[in-house]
């Protein structure tokens, strides 16, 4: 972040507002705070206190959210649909059978393999469970894009990280126009009455090719990776090294996180992979200090933004205390409500009632103005 | 690094010559100097190099693009060979032709924020910079908005906000207005006019509708077939092949001075008859309201001829978004129908469920007793025909041979004969066969889909956008062509936002607003009534609709 202070004699500090009042929290918080409930969510095993902490994710997520960003509802549905695939999984394949039997189908073997039989609580609830576990992260993570969108989130990479970030950002749009490409293929290959997998890939991928080069030529034109005056010379060499050590810390952040998952790595290689991943970013970003880019009005790290990651780091430390959870004790019901502290300073400002800034009004406008390339046809 | 030199021209070149493949030179010999604050429209056939020329000044020709450049490219004092285009922002910009696939952001003030961010300038002057764009291109009222939910003009303008941030002193445009709808377009081309007189911009625009913005520009640059390229005064426009219909008017009428807006053409009209004895013009001139309607060419028996293809109470959703809302429409035999509208406004949606492609709400869709939507691929196109604006998705095999032989074994042909072939050679006599779809013009390109979908021999046949690149002969001869196949009895149905197009092809003009029917009549009714859809022609004298209504030396 760069002399932001010294924007002051130039023009007052916020002319005009975005549309909800700007960020009031630090988008960085809202995923800090999801990531410490995803870790808290993984060291429970609990379904009471499951639900609970769901309950407040899901509560936190609708009352913070900025007006006209995106909603969770997508990810309520695909955690329902992964408890319902879990649950089915059960049930096709039993596993040792406890509790009542509530349903006896009828087993069918083949070969080593016996499916359905009788359907017990016992199973039903443990293959819940760990759904509800998956289901809580996804929703999550969720909640964390319509707090804080993820794209945003990029623009506060660190230093070393511009390039991957900025490559991340293209992605995500390259890859949402890729949908639209898709949908315009298939429509026009009914019109030369069908065709086969040729009449769909090779347009595709000559549009996807012809877009890519067109945003390359964009890019290029509006001067990114343009080679300013810096304290160091890029020389070929240091560009080098920089690419390498850049992607060297990717790799490690890769690495550290299959190290979480795999129960057999050693406790450590988490901590030192992540090390090695700061370590090399840091040195990638003093080898060629003149890739660093600028933010456009950055938000502030706010107090509420201390305050959001606290209850994260709050509720994450009492689990973490006291874990495994196994038991809805009162302690993990309290810790999983903690996270609902956001919700004390994570609420946008009250929407102005004046036409022009009200976002729904500017949201009705755009939907009955033009969405582009689905209305237009092959656009 | 040189720094930019304020005493030389914007733009000069010398001696600048590109070829792509040896010996082929796409421009030869190019000197040409603009100075600072021109406003430059280059004019010139599809494929003449106008693309070549506008990217030289950017440097992405010959690095983007591969081939090989001779000569000098200076642009703002600064030698483009040398400099790298990443570099180059401060000093000119470049927007390509399709807006939306140069966006990496997800809304408007971020996508211009991008490319400063990314020069690394300080917070104060990016957020000065960014604010000034905004006002400059009338973006502000927008500047959360997601770029997907802004209207095509919008679009565009969000583009060319993108590099003017950089604060460069030549912007370069390559055809920003041939997606946009008339109003859309005004509003591009106000916003090159404003940057031209406010900020001295040296604008330089590649378009094929030259009537949009000949009286606004200072100079035209001609690209010639050849590679060689000339500046000439706007007037020099014309007895080219690219004069607007203001122009030859002018010519028809024997006016030793071509007018350039229809402002001046009215003048110079008043001026004349005032002079004249009074000018023989076409029947029932005597009430000055514009929506007389003149019979000069009677539209064709449509109230006769039985519809060939009915669609009632046609409704299509996207989510919440209603793109059609009970629309009903009757195609006729014999009988060119243009659809109108804005964008957004339900054309191509109406086209594509006329055709069965697009899931329909509700509503019905009748061609001789056949539901497109219902009938398989195959028979579909047998009975509905359509071109799609992205002629490219109907073509994807490496040549025409292969697109032609695909279509005829379609069609079941008997061996030996090649239907295809046929209608092709009618269209665009001698495209070679072993040609790569893609490196045709575009003119064959659009012959060659045409030619795919007639190939079944539909009764009714419907094009989206179909001059989307096409240079004003091309547009001469699709007209003849498509108004040949209503001749043959064929319903044809185009949609487009080319009203010079529209007044020449039209028998009835069908209006769509917000997905509804605003007017469906006569295309002289219409589009002499409709002050957005008026022709150069008509908006001069409202009762001229085409250059054959006005009275003169043939």
């Amino acid at each position: 972040m760069t002399a932001v202070g010294s924007a002051a004699p130039v023009l007052p500090a916020r002319p005009r507002r975005r549309a909800g009042g700007g960020p009031r929290v630090h988008p960085v918080a809202w995923w800090v705070w999801a990531l410490l409930v995803c870790v808290t969510a993984t060291l429970v095993l609990d379904v009471t206190v499951l639900l609970v902490l769901g309950a407040a994710v899901v509560l936190v997520s609708v009352a913070c959210r900025a007006p006209g960003a995106r909603t969770i509802v997508p990810y309520l549905l695909l955690a329902a649909s992964i408890l319902l695939v879990r649950t089915l999984v059960r049930v096709i394949l039993p596993s040792a059978p406890s509790g009542t039997v509530l349903v006896d189908l009828p087993e069918w073997t083949i070969g080593s393999v016996t499916l359905f039989g009788p359907v017990t609580t016992g199973a039903l609830a443990s293959g819940l469970a760990v759904g509800i576990q998956l289901a809580v992260l996804v929703v999550t993570v969720g909640a964390a894009t319509t707090l804080a969108d993820p794209v945003e989130l990029l623009r506060y990479a660190p230093r070393a990280f511009t390039g991957v970030a900025t490559a991340l950002v293209v992605a995500v749009g390259v890859f949402g126009r890729l949908a639209g490409v898709a949908a315009a293929v298939r429509d026009a290959r009914r019109l030369r009455g069908g065709g086969g997998l040729r009449a769909v890939v090779v347009p595709v991928l000559a549009r996807t090719l012809e877009d890519s080069l067109a945003l390359g030529d964009a890019l290029e034109v509006r001067g990114y990776g343009s080679v300013r005056p810096g304290p160091t010379a890029a020389t070929p060499a240091r560009r080098l090294a920089q690419g390498a050590l850049t992607l060297g810390a990717v790799a490690c952040v890769g690495l550290a996180a299959f190290a979480l998952f795999d129960a057999s790595a050693p406790g450590w290689a988490v901590a030192a992979f992540l090390g090695a991943a700061v370590v090399s970013g840091a040195v990638a970003a003093r080898v060629l200090p003149v890739a660093a880019r600028t933010v456009h009005r950055p938000a502030p790290w706010t107090l509420r933004s201390s305050v959001v990651v606290g209850t994260g780091v709050l509720a994450a430390g009492v689990v973490l205390a006291s874990a495994p959870v196994t038991q809805p004790t009162w302690l993990a019901l309290g810790a999983a409500l903690v996270p609902l502290g956001a919700l004390s300073v994570g609420m946008p400002p009250a929407p102005r009632t004046s036409g022009t800034a009200d976002p729904r009004t500017v949201r009705a406008r755009a939907a009955r103005g033009e969405p582009s390339a689905r209305t237009e046809g092959a656009a | 690094m040189n720094g930019p030199d304020r005493g030389l021209g914007a733009v000069s070149l010398e001696g600048v010559s590109v070829e792509y493949v040896e010996g082929v030179p796409v421009l030869r010999d190019v000197d040409l100097d603009l100075a600072d604050g021109t406003f430059a429209l280059v004019v010139g056939r599809t494929g003449a190099g106008k693309s070549t020329l506008l990217r030289t000044l950017d440097g992405l020709v010959p690095r983007a693009s591969g081939g090989v450049l001779r000569g000098a490219v200076r642009v703002g004092g600064v030698d483009v060979a040398t400099t790298p285009t990443r570099d180059l922002a401060p000093v000119v910009g470049y927007v390509a032709q399709n807006p939306a696939r140069t966006f990496v952001t997800r809304t408007v003030e971020a996508e211009l924020a991008f490319g400063l961010e990314h020069q690394g300038m300080d917070a104060p002057t990016m957020r000065r910079r960014v604010e000034e764009t905004l006002d400059l291109l009338g973006l502000d009222a927008v500047r959360d908005r997601a770029l997907e939910t802004l209207s095509s003009g919008q679009q565009q303008r969000v583009a060319i906000g993108t590099v003017v941030a950089s604060g460069p002193r030549v912007l370069v445009l390559d055809e920003p207005t041939s997606a946009l709808d008339p109003v859309g377009a005004e509003e591009v081309l106000g916003t090159l006019h404003r940057l031209v007189h406010d900020l001295g911009l040296t604008v330089v625009v590649a378009e094929h509708r030259v009537e949009r913005i000949a009286s606004l520009v200072d100079v035209v640059v001609h690209v010639r077939d050849d590679g060689r390229v000339r500046a000439l005064p706007p007037a020099g426009l014309r007895g080219t092949p690219f004069a607007p219909p203001v122009v030859r008017l002018a010519d028809r009428l024997g006016w030793d001075d071509a007018p350039l807006s229809v402002r001046d053409a009215r003048r110079a009209l008043a001026a004349a008859e005032a002079d004249a004895v009074p000018v023989p013009v076409t029947p029932a001139p005597a009430t000055p309201t514009p929506v007389t309607p003149t019979p000069a060419t009677p539209t064709p028996a449509t109230a006769g001829s039985p519809a060939v293809l009915r669609a009632r109470r046609l409704t299509v959703r996207y989510g919440a978004f209603v793109a059609l809302d009970a629309v009903d429409l009757d195609l006729h035999a014999g009988e060119v129908t243009v659809l109108m509208g804005r964008n957004g406004s339900g054309k191509s949606t109406l086209l594509w469920s006329l055709q069965g492609a697009r899931r329909r709400e509700r509503g019905t869709v009748d061609v001789a007793g056949q539901d497109p939507a219902a009938l398989k691929p195959r028979a579909a196109r047998g009975v509905v025909g359509l071109v799609p604006q992205d002629v490219d998705l109907l073509l994807p095999r490496e040549s025409v041979g292969a697109e032609l032989a695909a279509s005829d074994r379609d069609v079941g042909a008997p061996d030996g004969s090649a239907p295809t072939g046929e209608i092709l050679d009618r269209l665009a006599p001698g495209v070679d066969r072993d040609t790569h779809p893609r490196d045709l013009s575009e003119g064959q390109r659009l012959a060659l889909g045409l030619a795919v979908q007639l190939a079944p021999a539909p009764p009714v046949l419907l094009l989206d956008e179909p001059t989307r690149g096409l240079d004003a002969p091309a547009k001469a001869e699709l007209v003849d062509l498509l108004r040949d196949l209503a001749r043959d009895g064929r319903a044809v149905a185009v949609a487009t936002h080319d009203v010079e197009l529209a007044a020449t092809l039209a028998d009835r003009v069908v209006v769509l607003a917000h997905g509804e029917v605003v007017v469906d009549g006569p295309a002289r009714d219409v589009l002499t009534s409709n002050p957005a859809f008026a022709p150069q022609v008509s908006r001069v004298r409202p009762d001229w609709l085409r250059l054959d209504d006005v009275p003169g030396a043939p």
